[in-house]
């Protein structure tokens, strides 16, 4: 039942560091995930409304469902990821690429 | 209406690949046999043929990824309960499918 | 596949699946329940027999509210076309929701039918958990969203995919309740992937509106209008005028709509001379959802605008939207879609109890609740559920707010089990509960027949289908109760008798 050891002992995954950087580690990927996800999605759906090339409404309900796909991507992302730095650090750095792009490129016209 | 063709189809087609399996096959108390696998691919793309060339082809789609659901659960709770008659289902399956299909198109 | 990587998926999987759990199936069973809303509509007010044709029933109802609610700032007409029911809502401020409906056939002339939520109460719950506009919809998409993420995180760590596709060894042990869980979420994989993806795509300018935001700023009129240019807004001009015969108008929306059916009919400020009344097609036409409109002068009759669809960007959200709430789908289709959806709440189920399961019994507190709180969803909510259905008949047709009084007979029931599953343990309560929701369940078609006169008998003789298919889940559902109920006492080792008498708890 290798499933199901796996999921047992999920909490016994080799880590460096004691019990206390274990939590923390694991609410940094929780927060990743969530809020990260989120702000990650909301950026996505920002910088794609205006970069591609439909018209506003078009443009808007396309970069909607992209991010609405993008973020379970940036969730399992941060859990897959090989440490929980890199996890809040890779959705931190994407959302803040996507907002900047999307405050660069401006409303449409 | 298209359901009594692809329904049978469909559950023929992954009755002889769960049969193309050692563990099923096992259950079943069968030898294997090449042809299984093919032809349960075949009865499969037969299934999806049907409900592609109904009315509608989306309706027809969208209703062909239930019906294989639909007919996976029946295919499993024949291998929990009679995994001897599986085959015997399937040849009855096949030959249901088809009928249904000339039916279908005749109405 | 790295074991690392299962492993971090595996713990996603198991705590994201447990946190959302009690909360998904909620959705899911209530969502399930909703495929039927129609039908489950039309057994809750046997008043409305169905009769004649649909756009009849648009015509009285227009008649009625004329001479009954002339001066609302809107009439929103719902042509059901499985019953041949219109059901006509209008703002009422003296009502609990702001606004109340009146259900039409062919032969209303007045609208007698007993008040009620119908199969829009399973639908409501689902969507919107019945809390206020917009925090339900938000905590409702987000258990989807991590639904989603739990399904994902599900299929990356199942290695043997397609080797374990038709495997069920149904020993009752652990095994066999993970071999469950696997092929209730392995034969529906997709439908369970587009019915969480699609779920949430609908919501999207409460929970995602930043495409919106980015392109239009606060500009929330026009995003509107280019969204749905078929939703022709006119403000009102403070005269009075009388509405056009609407008759005509519903004949040259069905020559737009290419002899197609009609399906909402939407009369914007009825009492204005800048009355606008907006015809859509029925959503049983197409997959797409709302995907053509014909808007009218409402004092002339002249026409306004059409619109039909097709841009690709808003086809593909209108057929994503459509993909679930399922109004495109034939008889065999939505059979299809209910079946899913119970392996859907199936997934959850056994996935909850597997949480357990993999767990050594009489370990803290965390064991305790969540043994408690399963059994208190699992079988709690389909008892409530069923409450619903038996207020629905057991208040009187003509009592005054009966249609909260269900909704409020919901919750209380559900609230009653948890408690009982709280307080009992639940080996036992699992066996008790089941018990009464399959007797619940099974009674529910006798008392309905005692309370209104429309049975099983008559329904055969009748060719109602409606009922005699209501009737059927009904003791379907009673069966597979009694089937867990059975199951349950069985493995409760409490109640085996020992050589010396019962065996000690």
């Amino acid at each position: 039942m290798s499933v199901m050891n796996a999921i047992v002992h999920a909490r016994d995954r080799r880590q460096a560091g004691g019990r206390w950087q274990r939590t923390i580690a694991l609410g940094a990927r929780i927060a990743a995930a969530s809020v990260g996800g989120y702000a990650l999605a909301a950026a996505c759906a920002a910088f794609l409304a205006r970069a591609l090339p439909m018209s506003r409404v078009e443009a808007a309900t396309m970069a909607t469902l992209i991010a609405l796909l993008a973020m379970p991507a940036a969730a399992i992302w941060a859990f897959a990821t090989a440490t929980a730095g890199r996890a809040l650090g890779g959705v931190v750095a994407a959302t803040l690429l996507l907002g900047a792009a999307a405050w660069l490129l401006g409303p449409p016209s | 209406m298209t359901a009594i063709a692809t329904l049978p189809l469909a559950f023929s087609g992954l009755a002889l690949l769960s049969l193309s399996m050692d563990r099923h096959v096992r259950q079943a108390a069968m030898r294997r046999h090449g042809v299984r696998r093919p032809a349960g691919w075949l009865l499969l793309a037969l299934s999806l043929a049907a409900a592609l060339v109904s009315d509608n082809w989306r309706f027809g789609l969208v209703e062909w990824t239930g019906i294989i659901a639909a007919a996976a659960a029946l295919v499993v709770l024949v291998l929990v309960y009679r995994p001897r008659a599986l085959l015997g289902a399937a040849v009855a399956g096949t030959a249901l499918g088809l009928a249904g299909w000339a039916y279908a198109c005749l109405r | 596949m790295n074991r690392s990587l299962r492993q971090s998926m595996a713990g996603l999987h198991t705590w994201s699946g447990l946190v959302i759990g009690w909360l998904l199936f909620a959705i899911t069973l209530t969502g399930t329940a909703a495929v039927f809303s129609s039908e489950t509509s039309g057994w809750m007010q046997p008043e409305v027999a169905g009769r004649g044709e649909p756009r009849q029933a648009v015509e009285k109802a227009v008649a009625w509210l004329r001479q009954a609610q002339p001066k609302v700032r809107g009439w929103f007409l719902a042509v059901d076309e499985r019953t041949a029911t219109v059901h006509a809502l209008y703002e009422d401020r003296t009502a609990p929701r702001g606004y109340r409906t009146a259900s039409f056939d062919a032969a209303t002339d007045t609208p007698t039918a007993r008040q009620t939520m119908g199969g829009q109460f399973f639908y409501r719950f689902h969507f919107e958990l019945m809390l206020p506009n917009p925090w339900g919809r938000m905590l409702a998409s987000a258990a989807a969203m991590v639904m989603l993420i739990a399904i994902i995180s599900g299929i990356i760590i199942h290695k043997r995919i397609f080797a374990d596709f038709f495997t069920l060894r149904p020993t009752g042990g652990q095994r066999g309740w993970l071999d469950a869980h696997n092929v209730f979420g392995v034969l529906a994989l997709p439908f369970h992937l587009m019915i969480t993806f699609t779920g949430i795509v609908p919501l999207f300018k409460t929970t995602l509106p930043w495409g919106i935001i980015a392109n239009y700023g606060s500009d929330n009129a026009t995003a509107l209008a280019e969204f749905y240019p078929s939703l022709a807004r006119r403000a009102p001009t403070g005269n009075p005028g009388t509405l056009a015969d609407i008759g005509p108008m519903l004949t040259e929306a069905q020559r737009y709509f290419g002899g197609g059916r009609i399906g909402r009919v939407n009369i914007a400020n009825p009492g204005d001379a800048g009355s606008v009344v907006t015809i859509m097609r029925n959503d049983a036409d197409q997959l797409a959802y709302m995907a053509q409109a014909v808007s009218f002068d409402g004092p002339t009759g002249r026409l306004l605008g059409a619109h039909t669809e097709a841009r690709p960007a808003r086809k593909t959200f209108d057929v994503l939207y459509g993909l679930h709430i399922a109004r495109f789908a034939p008889e065999v289709s939505r059979w299809l879609y209910f079946l899913c959806g119970l392996a859907l709440a199936g997934v959850i189920a056994t996935g909850l109890n597997l949480w357990l399961k993999a767990r050594a019994p009489n370990q803290g507190v965390g064991h305790w609740l969540v043994a408690r709180m399963n059994v208190g969803t699992v079988v709690g909510l389909p008892i409530a559920m069923l409450g619903f259905l038996w207020a629905n008949r057991v208040l009187p047709a003509g009592y005054g707010e009966r249609s909260a009084a269900e909704v409020n007979i919901f919750f209380w029931l559900w609230a009653a089990a948890f408690l009982y599953a709280l307080l009992r343990a639940p080996q036992r309560a699992w066996g008790e509960l089941a018990s009464v929701a399959a007797l619940a369940a099974g009674l529910l078609p006798f008392v309905s027949y005692a309370l209104t006169g429309r049975g099983l008998w008559q329904a055969v003789t009748d060719g109602d289908r409606l009922f005699l298919g209501f009737d059927l889940v009904l003791f379907a559902l009673a069966a597979l109760c009694a089937v867990i109920a059975h199951k349950a006492f069985a493995a409760d080792s409490s109640l085996r008798l020992t050589r010396k008498g019962p065996a000690a708890a």
